[in-house]
């Protein structure tokens, strides 16, 4: 049976101008970790607070576990909808100690099963020690913890977390990443997660959706996003993309660098722009070659080269950095795409 | 930038203080024709014999006004250097403490004693009673006839269980009622008869205007308050349901109080503060003294205003208006004893 | 901050060291608050020669009824104005409803009416003899049942409507200083609304609830119009007693340090309580909460219920006064001096305000620089003249001015052969100290409050940029506190021009203000003459609280 289930979502707030979140679709399996993915503005926290029912939605329909909470005639407020939330900034209530909150939202159990579900979470989150103090007296990560558990305390059938990981340290962030990962899945927990961090999705997440403007552009799995972005802004958004344009022909796709393989089937004589990504590149040193080296990122284990062709265009390849290739010198390019991705053109270049 | 240094800050608010204070005091010359009162008679009562006093003499009056106790403590406060002449009370309780705490002074004055009778001022003139209030018993005239009626004491017959109204232990004209029944009828006595009138259930208000409209409106039948009250409201309104019995008449008489004046100790303008109470006691001034506020004249001679003494004359308690003062302390520990509140 | 740089330590009997402080600041503060102090320890000090006589006396009579009385006022008039003033900021807040924003700042009227005023209003009222009962014996006949306005329940009724404003304030404040998403995370855990609020918006309020509970419950405390009105034997009913009646005033100072005490253990319970609970969010400042629509039935309820509050608690006083000025006017008392009247109050008010932020200033900032133990206990000892009764502080600063006068005039007679006279006794400055006394626990409570808001964190980034201690002082903290400081400013200008037996007691010489005027009339049951005056001080204190009505209500939009 499918979770969640979302069709149509729009949201405006304010009559005139686009709208906050826009035709929003999404089904969710039991078990599923989901990113929603974008910049800011994009409409992700929209969409979760729509879920959670913070906000109502303007059309569209919401159901959770088969049950409708929210459409044109119903709404159920938050509070009925069984959907755990952790909060960009925690919301940790102060008066209350490490246990108190966790135990928060457990008052229909009965005593002896509130005691062990809290100590259960404490031990899951490793806080078992820290039971008694106030929020006030904990670390960053610490807090975090804390606010995870406390949302899964009531086993929501579904859990959102906003921007959860923003607030906290690079290190702290990485071995969050793990650990939050690591809990879900021995819960067994349904997630949707909205970050504006694209590493830290595709880590997390079985499927991410990236959206736009309010619009979900793409949704699938981390690879089919990375390497078949359905549009030019899914491309940049989730990894160097550069744009070349080219021609369909019996061979395939000829561009500047060369001829790819028509893997899209387009027909011949259409005009594309092809995806080129930096791992796609590959630089031979050759001072009659087709492209100039124009700057050089050293990165440690690798660099990050902009070379500009013949026709002015500049690319971007990703080399080791023991290829010892700087600005000034000239060198062959030679595309080894994995997938061609080709978009129709958007202006005629012949 | 200047460092806004706290001691700076310090500085400007004690000069502020400071300054302020003398202000007031040096416009305050020491001239010759002027008499200074603190007075816990209202303005409205005293103003226009201060003009008469001032239109007969030329000596300016000033006043003070302020409740007796806090003119008590700011005389004693002020001690050598009070600006005040005369000290004027509207009972003679303060009076009475204020003599006794050395605040005021005595002085001989022919026209003193031949105005003011001796019960109704101190011996040495420490202080002069200038009007009378007598404490009457008041009943509704719709449900009780006056052949019920004689003494206080009596208010304390089981008929009156539930009818009675009496003004709160708190305000110095009860005590200074119970403080004469000590004095005269000692105190085992007098407790007994305050038990009397709690076991009666005795309605306690804290103003008489409100007891005498009580009668008026019914929720209770008789009540003992100060003569002037009444006569306010029967000049609002003349058929007011409300008359006065004068009890005891066959002993000791109705109980009065005083409203009077003495010199303070210190007084800067001796001669003008004898002058203003000596001009106070003379008929002439009762009437204005007294009739402002439907009072009775302490001078014998002056006639009391018509409104009142349509009233008819009573005998009144001639015990030593003093002994108000002085029992006081013993009265209010009697009702506190007793539980009238 | 100024910097800390080693002080000397001076050695003082044996382990005890002295140490001299580099830092005027705390120095300062203590100075000012031991000085404000001073009268308040001049009062309790009396305690040390008890007059046992007359305590014996009272034990025998009605020690415990007054012990009883004054506990249970407190506790009714707290209960009170919790009730209704948290009440109202939670509805006020949280809800949308027709003309809120009307009612939000008309619900702080009730501080600019003097609450003897709105208890002889509604004594005058609902009495036997008042117009409500007479006109129901009228309809119903006269056996009909009324409840006793003159008692236990009346007073408190009288005291919560006057005294609600301060939780009101408070609370409001509180409330919107919540943080939104930590009311949503509550949601998100299954609460539902009344659960959010009685389980966390409440709580996490409480710090603010608590200090205008003191205040309200200190101020009833220290009234004595209206108890006297309505003949409930309190603490300070006893206290005049003992003073007028006995002619006792050591022993009235010593029942009037047994109110203090009172006031002390109240406020220790309520800290002890506390524990190591935080009520403020450790997070980033996130928006306020947004309110709700209410509709249909709800929405006019809820107007109802704040009408209802404001009809009561200001309307119908005001318009009483107003019927009773205008069927007066006629009368002898409105004359060419009014104006001089009024000058003269406001005066009053606008001295002891300056002086009252000043001061909280002074000490609020010896207490955040110091941390010193001896300059907090001078702090708190210096706030607790609220809890007292006006002239029982009146007496408390008038010995140690005659003091200084008599000392003073000694000194110079000595050494250069003038009388100095009476310089501060009886003068603008003794009566204006005598306010700060009273009043100084209302500005250090706001300025305290808004302090709390000034980071160390800035105080240090506006040093590395350049800027000298005073230079922080004034670019960055004195915007920030502003509203704090105007707040404390008003709060303490209405209560001055409310104030009436201290002013009776202390004001100079031919001063006249308008709580005299009132006194002169009620003091000889001239209540319809005294609704001028009483009108007059409402309206002179409408237009501050009008104001610091209007700069809470902005205070939603997030501005300091």
């Amino acid at each position: 049976m499918i979770l969640l289930s979302i069709a149509h979502l729009t949201k405006r707030f304010t009559p005139h101008d686009l709208p906050a979140l826009d035709d929003f679709s999404l089904d969710v399996e039991p078990g599923e970790i989901i990113a929603l993915l974008g910049p800011s503005g994009s409409g992700k926290t929209t969409a979760l607070r729509l879920i959670a029912g913070f906000e109502k939605p303007d059309a569209g329909v919401v159901v959770i576990s088969g049950k409708t909470m929210a459409d044109r005639k119903t709404f159920v407020p938050p509070e009925g909808r069984g959907v755990g939330m952790v909060f960009q900034e925690y919301a940790l209530f102060p008066h209350l100690t490490v246990e108190e909150n966790i135990a928060f939202g457990l008052r229909t159990l009965d005593p002896r099963t509130r005691v062990h579900r809290v100590h259960g979470m404490l031990e899951t989150v490793g806080l078992t020690s820290f039971a008694g103090r106030y929020p006030h007296e904990l670390s960053g990560g610490q807090q975090q913890r804390v606010a995870l558990a406390r949302a899964l305390a009531p086993r929501p059938a579904l859990l959102l977390l906003d921007e959860p990981f923003s607030n906290l340290d690079a290190d702290m962030m990485v071995q969050m990443h793990l650990e939050v990962y690591t809990i879900l899945r021995e819960l067994g927990t349904t997630a949707i997660f909205v970050t504006h961090d694209q590493e830290e999705a595709f880590m997390i997440a079985d499927r991410v959706g990236i959206l736009n403007q309010g619009r979900l552009e793409q949704l699938g799995s981390s690879e089919e996003i990375y390497h078949r972005p359905a549009t030019r802004f899914v491309a940049r958004f989730v990894g160097k993309a550069d744009f070349l344009p080219g021609r369909v022909t019996d061979e395939g796709i000829a561009t500047e660098i060369g001829t790819l393989p028509n893997t899209p089937g387009l027909p011949g004589g259409t005009q594309v722009e092809v995806m080129i990504r930096p791992d796609h590149i590959e630089l031979i040193p050759d001072p009659m070659g087709n492209a100039m080296v124009v700057t050089r990122q050293f990165r440690g284990p690798d660099s990050l080269l902009v070379v500009q062709l013949r026709s002015g265009a500049t690319i971007h390849s990703h080399q080791p950095s023991t290829l010892t290739l700087h600005p000034g010198d000239r060198a062959k390019v030679v595309a080894r795409p994995t997938h061609v991705v080709a978009f129709l053109a958007t202006k005629p270049w012949l | 930038m200047r460092r806004r240094s706290p001691w700076n800050v310090l500085g400007v608010l004690s000069i502020a203080i400071i300054l302020w204070g003398p202000a007031a005091l040096v416009a305050e010359a020491r001239e010759v024709r002027e008499v200074v009162v603190y007075s816990a008679r209202i303005e409205k009562l005293i103003k226009p014999m201060f003009e008469a006093f001032t239109h007969r003499t030329g000596i300016t009056v000033k006043y003070f006004t302020a409740s007796e106790a806090e003119l008590f403590e700011r005389l004693k406060a002020e001690g050598v250097h009070t600006v005040a002449d005369v000290f004027m009370t509207v009972d003679v309780g303060n009076l009475w403490i204020a003599e006794h705490a050395g605040l005021l002074q005595g002085f001989d004055s022919p026209v003193i004693a031949r105005n003011i009778p001796p019960h109704l001022r101190a011996k040495d003139n420490a202080w002069v009673g200038l009007s009378v209030r007598a404490r009457p018993i008041m009943y509704s005239t719709e449900r009780v006839k006056p052949s019920e009626l004689s003494t206080y004491e009596a208010l304390g017959d089981p008929k009156w269980r539930g009818r009675l109204c009496l003004r709160t232990s708190r305000k110095v004209y009860t005590q200074s009622l119970v403080a004469t029944m000590i004095k005269t009828l000692g105190e085992p006595r007098t407790e007994e008869v305050i038990r009397g009138w709690m076991k009666n259930e005795a309605r306690i208000l804290d103003s008489d205007t409100k007891q005498l409209e009580a009668i008026a409106a019914g929720q209770c039948d008789v009540t003992i308050a100060n003569t002037y009250y009444l006569a306010r409201l029967k000049a609002n309104d003349p058929a007011f349901p409300v008359a006065v019995f004068w009890p005891n008449q066959q002993d000791r008489g109705v109980h009065i109080n005083i409203s009077g004046a003495g010199v303070t100790r210190y007084a800067k303008h001796r001669e003008n503060a004898i002058r203003l109470i000596e001009f106070l006691s003379s008929s002439e001034a009762q009437n204005l003294y007294a009739d402002g506020n439907y009072e009775y004249p302490a001078n014998g001679g002056a006639k009391p205003h018509g409104f009142i003494a349509a009233w008819g004359s009573f005998k009144a308690d001639s015990v030593d208006v003093a002994a108000a003062g002085a029992l006081q302390a013993e009265a209010v520990k009697l009702m506190d004893r007793v539980g009238y509140k | 901050m100024p910097t800390r740089q080693a002080s000397p330590a001076v050695p003082v009997a044996g382990r005890l060291t002295l140490r001299l402080p580099r830092d005027p600041w705390p120095l300062a503060a203590g100075a000012v608050a031991l000085v404000v102090a001073t009268p308040i320890l001049v009062v309790v000090s009396s305690l040390v020669t008890p007059s046992l006589d007359i305590w014996s006396h009272l034990w025998q009579t009605q020690l415990l009824e007054l012990i009883w009385n004054t506990l249970t006022l407190s506790v009714g008039v707290g209960g009170g104005v919790v009730l209704l003033g948290t009440g109202l900021a939670w509805l006020v807040t949280m809800y949308r409803f027709p003309g809120r924003a009307v009612f939000e700042w008309l619900l702080i009227l009730p501080l600019a009416v003097p609450a003897y005023v709105i208890g002889f209003v509604y004594r005058g009222l609902f009495d036997y003899t008042g117009p409500v009962q007479s006109g129901l014996r009228r309809v119903l006949g006269p056996g009909i049942w009324f409840p006793d306005i003159a008692s236990f329940g009346g007073v408190v009724l009288v005291m919560t409507l006057v005294f609600y404003p301060y939780v009101y304030l408070l609370a409001r404040t509180a409330f919107l200083e919540q943080s939104e998403t930590t009311l949503e995370a509550a949601r998100a855990l299954g609460a539902r609304r009344t659960a959010v609020f009685w389980r966390v918006a409440l709580p996490l309020a409480r710090p603010s609830i608590m200090a205008g509970l003191s205040l309200a419950v200190m101020e009833a405390l220290a009234d004595f119009g209206t108890v006297a009105i309505y003949g409930y034997n309190t603490f300070t009913v006893a206290i005049y007693r003992v003073w007028f009646g006995l002619f006792n005033r050591q022993a009235a100072t010593e029942l009037a340090s047994m109110l203090l005490l009172f006031t002390l253990a109240i406020f220790v319970a309520e800290r002890a309580l506390r524990g190591r609970a935080r009520f403020y969010q450790t997070e980033r400042k996130a928006h306020s909460p947004a309110p709700t629509m209410l509709t249909g039935w709800r929405a006019w309820a809820a107007s109802g219920a704040a009408g209802a509050v404001v009809g009561v608690s200001f309307l119908l006083p005001v318009t009483q006064l107003v019927i009773w000025t205008v069927t007066g006017l006629t009368g002898p008392d409105f004359d060419d001096r009014y104006p001089g009247f009024m000058v003269n109050t406001v005066t009053l008010g606008a001295l002891a305000a300056i002086l009252a932020v000043g001061a909280a200033v002074l000490v609020a900032y010896g207490l955040r620089l110091s941390r010193s133990r001896i300059v907090a206990a001078c702090a708190r000892i210096a706030s607790m003249g609220y809890a007292l009764p006006g002239s029982v502080i009146a007496v408390g600063v008038l010995g140690p001015l005659a003091f200084v006068d008599r000392g003073l005039d000694a000194l110079l007679r000595h050494t250069v052969g003038i009388s100095s006279g009476l310089l501060l006794t009886g003068s603008m400055g003794g009566l204006v100290f005598a306010y700060l006394v009273r009043f100084l626990a209302v500005s250090v409570q706001t300025v305290e409050a808004s302090l709390v808001k000034v980071t160390p964190s800035m105080d240090m980034a506006g040093r590395s940029l350049g800027l000298s201690p005073g230079g922080v002082l004034r670019r960055i903290h004195l915007p920030l506190i502003r509203g704090g400081l105007c707040t404390g400013a008003i709060l303490v200008f209405v209560d001055v021009i409310k104030e009436m037996p201290a002013t009776l007691l202390l004001r100079p010489f031919g001063y006249e203000t308008l709580a005299v005027r009132i006194w002169q009339f009620t003091s000889e049951s001239f209540w319809e003459a005294a609704a001028l005056p009483a009108l007059t001080i409402v309206a002179a204190g409408m237009l501050p609280v009008l104001i610091l009505a209007r700069s809470s209500v902005r205070s939603r939009q997030g501005a300091p």
